[in-house]
């Protein structure tokens, strides 16, 4: 009559994997705040633990049976009104399901200054990933894109607005460049020597360090949503989808299948013309770096590197033209969305 | 691949900090540009040093650390002859080695505070030509240099402490011969209460709400009877949560759908026990307390009609999905622990057994003036099984004394509605044509006497604590 298995099994697995998560806790984190997703990353006995979120939302219309799915399966919610607002992970599902965009709270970078929601639903992000310190002033190390030209003062809101709300969660909050981050978490190995880049959703950071120290950094404006976008409106689909498919199995190596394929190679190519141009010129106009005494490597990281292929177009791009200074190899990060935040962790243990 | 290396001496630089927080950063070289000068040569001689050093961050810490003391030394060092600087370079080096932290980095200590202590000894042996022969920038640095080496406390972190994990709570086996006349407390643990008839409570989410108070109604006058706290009945749910099959593949999902779900009624306030898929009852909010189980509902036994049940009912609920055909949607360990956890509550409150009823009965749409507003348990609860009446049976006090009815959105929910109201209806309509109305019209005028009895009820409870909201709250997560 009722439900029934002739077969038991043990029930209580989960058990120690929670012990050891609620040992992790009042660890030294690194938070990667990214335009795209937030990743946290945090050290554990096995090694480092990353976490992460998708830094958007869509808002769904409010009912009790919706609700219930949303809080029994976790997926990160709040009310506003008449409406659920889906935060997370599980908004790009959603977002396909009814072939709608989902909406970001951050845009180039920064926050978003457009969004209605941004800083409420940034800030849900957050607290779904990071924990309360367990300890009052427990180091917590966050990333923030370079200045921008015309964008200083908004990259000052940003980083104190991200500061502040670390700190209502008990944390000593120190903020970290994305691109030495990305140095921090893959060159070690070079003692922290070369170029680090972060290509996120919204924007490119650039870091140049000798034994750690910027030398130079800064981003250029264009990034995975530059792509996502300029692809939608040429095949006239939504960008949120084109995110889905670049993601899932964009290969740069290939030749494109269809027009979409087509313009995400084309969008890629340029984007990456557009970085490696920025960095020649960048390089090439800082005066006051100081003298490498050996060539130095790049890596790069981040979601939008993700794709196969892309350390070959990049490769392809720096032997176009002369680069400045000597570099010994080109490296994709071998985890590249949670470079930035296992470089920022490694930031929070050192401020310890 | 480059063509040309960087070229030409890179003078030191000013830094010109921006707000206070970059300022700060600066002094920490996270966020901002630092382009003084870093000789190649220091460079070189610190990565000569850093083999030993496995941790990135005793190597950031190293790196960091050597360069910040060679920037401290920046005007001096120009004066150290050229031949003597690598030999600065190392001892600032090894200093740097010195101060490493973890018990990883003792060996790589050991050795550089040796090195330290073997140069110094050189520099006191050779003090005297190296006095003479150095300038002034060499004696500044060389008294720098002979500050004591400072010491570093290791700490010893705390061994992970491994949590083994308590043991799952069995459902026990009916004993139909030895079943105890009386059912008492057994065991309390921190975490558990255990029963005479083998219900086992985890009371570990267990929480405190809104104290209970309520007002039943005298169904012959529709006065409100005196105010009470104790609970009468119980009413049954069903979670309508996400249900997956039992299946050994799936036990993390389980597992996490039950913590998750228990998590969620928790906060929410919406019942005061869960019986998850495994038969576990978990406790959520205290006896004493009201919970948000039934909003909106009637039920009535024995003269005394009740209205918004949330605070004279306990609210139970099986983590399932009602389904109104086929088998019954929970499992055995939930048949069992539901049925322990009835017997438990009934005798330890001397509940009414016919008040005892399941969600789906009771539940009203004041608005519509409808039945079956949530429909979970609206047909196929096991009462014989629970050694309770047949609740199906019972005219509802919702048809009968308020005249609500039904509509096709409850027929293809559950198909024909229970046998209790199909009675209740017939006789509506009986009463009515003795009357000489109309069905509707009988309707109308006993729908408002469920606006003013509840208006009459709500009157008694705010005067009986008026700290309290009478307004129904919402119900729990039922079916819509």
């Amino acid at each position: 009559m009722d439900e029934r298995k002739d077969h038991l099994w043990k029930v209580q697995e989960g058990s120690e994997a929670a012990a050891a998560e609620d040992a992790s806790r009042g660890m030294p984190l690194g938070v990667d705040v990214g335009t795209s997703k937030i990743v946290a990353a945090r050290r554990r006995t096995k090694g480092t633990e990353t976490s992460m979120q998708l830094n958007a939302f869509i808002p769904v219309p409010f009912s009790r049976f919706t609700e219930t799915i949303l809080g029994q399966n976790e997926i990160p919610y709040f009310r506003d009104g008449d409406e659920l607002v889906i935060f997370g992970g599980a908004t790009e599902r959603f977002a396909n399901m009814f072939n709608v965009e989902t909406r970001r709270p951050m845009a180039d970078g920064l926050l978003n200054p457009k969004e209605r929601m941004g800083t409420v639903v940034l800030e849900s992000i957050m607290r779904s990933l990071i924990p309360k310190a367990k300890t009052q002033g427990e180091v917590l190390s966050f990333s923030v894109p370079a200045a921008s030209e015309g964008r200083e003062a908004e990259l000052v809101y940003h980083e104190a607005s991200l500061r502040r709300f670390f700190e209502t969660l008990g944390y000593r909050a120190v903020a970290i460049n994305e691109g030495l981050a990305v140095i921090f978490s893959e060159l070690e190995d070079q003692n922290f020597t070369g170029i680090g880049i972060s290509c996120g959703g919204g924007m490119c950071n650039v870091a140049l360090a000798y034994l750690s120290i910027p030398s130079l950094l800064f981003g250029i404006s264009k990034g995975g949503d530059y792509i996502d976008n300029s692809v939608g409106s040429v095949v006239n689909e939504p960008s949120t989808r084109i995110k889905t498919i670049k993601e899932e199995k964009l290969d740069l190596t290939k030749p494109p299948a269809d027009k979409l394929e087509k313009a995400l190679h084309i969008y890629y190519e340029d984007l990456v013309e557009s970085l490696v141009d920025s960095i020649r010129k960048a390089v090439a106009k800082a005066d006051k770096l100081p003298r490498a005494h050996r060539p130095l490597p790049i890596v790069i990281a981040g979601g939008t590197a993700k794709p196969k292929g892309f350390k070959e177009l990049f490769e392809k791009s720096m032997k176009s033209r002369p680069f400045p200074v000597d570099i010994s190899e080109i490296r994709v990060a071998a985890d590249p969305v949670t470079a930035t935040a296992r470089g920022a962790l490694i930031a929070a243990l050192y401020e310890k | 691949m480059a063509l040309r290396p960087l070229q030409g001496p890179i003078l030191p630089s000013p830094v010109n900090p921006g707000s206070e927080s970059k300022r700060r950063a600066l002094e920490k070289g996270l966020v901002c540009e630092d382009n003084r000068e870093l000789s190649p040569e220091f460079a070189r001689t610190v990565e000569g040093l850093t083999s030993g050093i496995k941790d990135p961050v005793e190597r950031l810490r190293f790196l960091r650390g050597s360069t910040k003391s060679v920037r401290q030394l920046e005007e001096q060092i120009p004066k150290v002859p050229r031949v003597a600087r690598p030999l600065v370079y190392k001892y600032l080096g090894w200093r740097g080695l010195s101060l490493l932290k973890g018990e990883g980095a003792a060996g790589v200590r050991r050795a550089a505070r040796g090195k330290i202590a073997t140069l110094q000894v050189m520099i006191a042996l050779l003090g005297g030509t190296l006095v003479m022969g150095a300038s002034y920038g060499t004696i500044r640095l060389a008294t720098s240099l002979s500050r004591k080496t400072p010491t570093v406390d290791v700490p010893v972190l705390p061994q992970p402490v491994r949590v083994v994990p308590t043991p799952v709570p069995q459902a026990e086996p009916e004993v139909q011969t030895q079943r105890p006349d009386s059912i008492w407390l057994v065991e309390k643990g921190r975490d558990y209460e255990l029963y005479s008839n083998g219900l086992r409570i985890d009371t570990t989410q267990r929480v405190k709400g809104t104290k209970r108070t309520f007002a039943a109604l005298d169904e012959a006058t529709g006065t409100a009877l005196p105010p009470a706290t104790e609970p009468v009945g119980i009413v049954f749910h069903t979670t309508e949560s996400d249900i997956q099959s039992l299946e050994p593949e799936n036990n993390a999902s389980l597992l996490r759908s039950s913590k998750n779900l228990v998590n969620y009624i928790r906060r929410h306030e919406f019942y005061h026990y869960l019986i998850d898929r495994f038969g576990r009852v978990y406790q959520i909010l205290n006896d004493d307390s009201r919970a948000n189980h039934a909003g909106n509902s009637v039920w009535a036994s024995d003269g005394k009609v009740f209205m918004n049940l949330n605070h004279a009912f306990f609210g139970v609920s099986f983590e399932s999905r009602f389904a109104p055909s086929g088998p019954l949607p929970i499992t055995e360990a939930q048949l069992q622990a539901g049925r322990l956890l009835t017997e438990h509550l009934i005798r330890r409150y001397n509940l009414d057994p016919k008040l005892c009823v399941a969600h789906g009965i009771v539940s009203v749409n004041p608005r519509t003036r409808k039945i079956g507003h949530h429909v979970d348990w609206a047909k196929n609860f096991p009462f014989r099984t629970f050694g309770l009446p047949d609740a199906y049976e019972v005219e509802p006090a919702s048809v009968r004394l308020f005249g609500f009815g039904y509509d096709g959105d409850l027929s293809k929910a559950i198909g024909a509605p229970w046998p209790g109201v199909l009675k209740a209806e017939a006789k509506l309509e009986k009463e009515a044509l003795s009357a000489g109305q109309s069905a509707d019209e009988l309707r109308l005028s006993m729908t408002r006497r469920f606006d003013l009895w509840f208006e009459e009820q709500s009157q008694v409870r705010k005067s009986a604590l008026s700290s309290l909201t009478t307004a129904p709250a919402a119900a729990g997560p039922g079916v819509n």
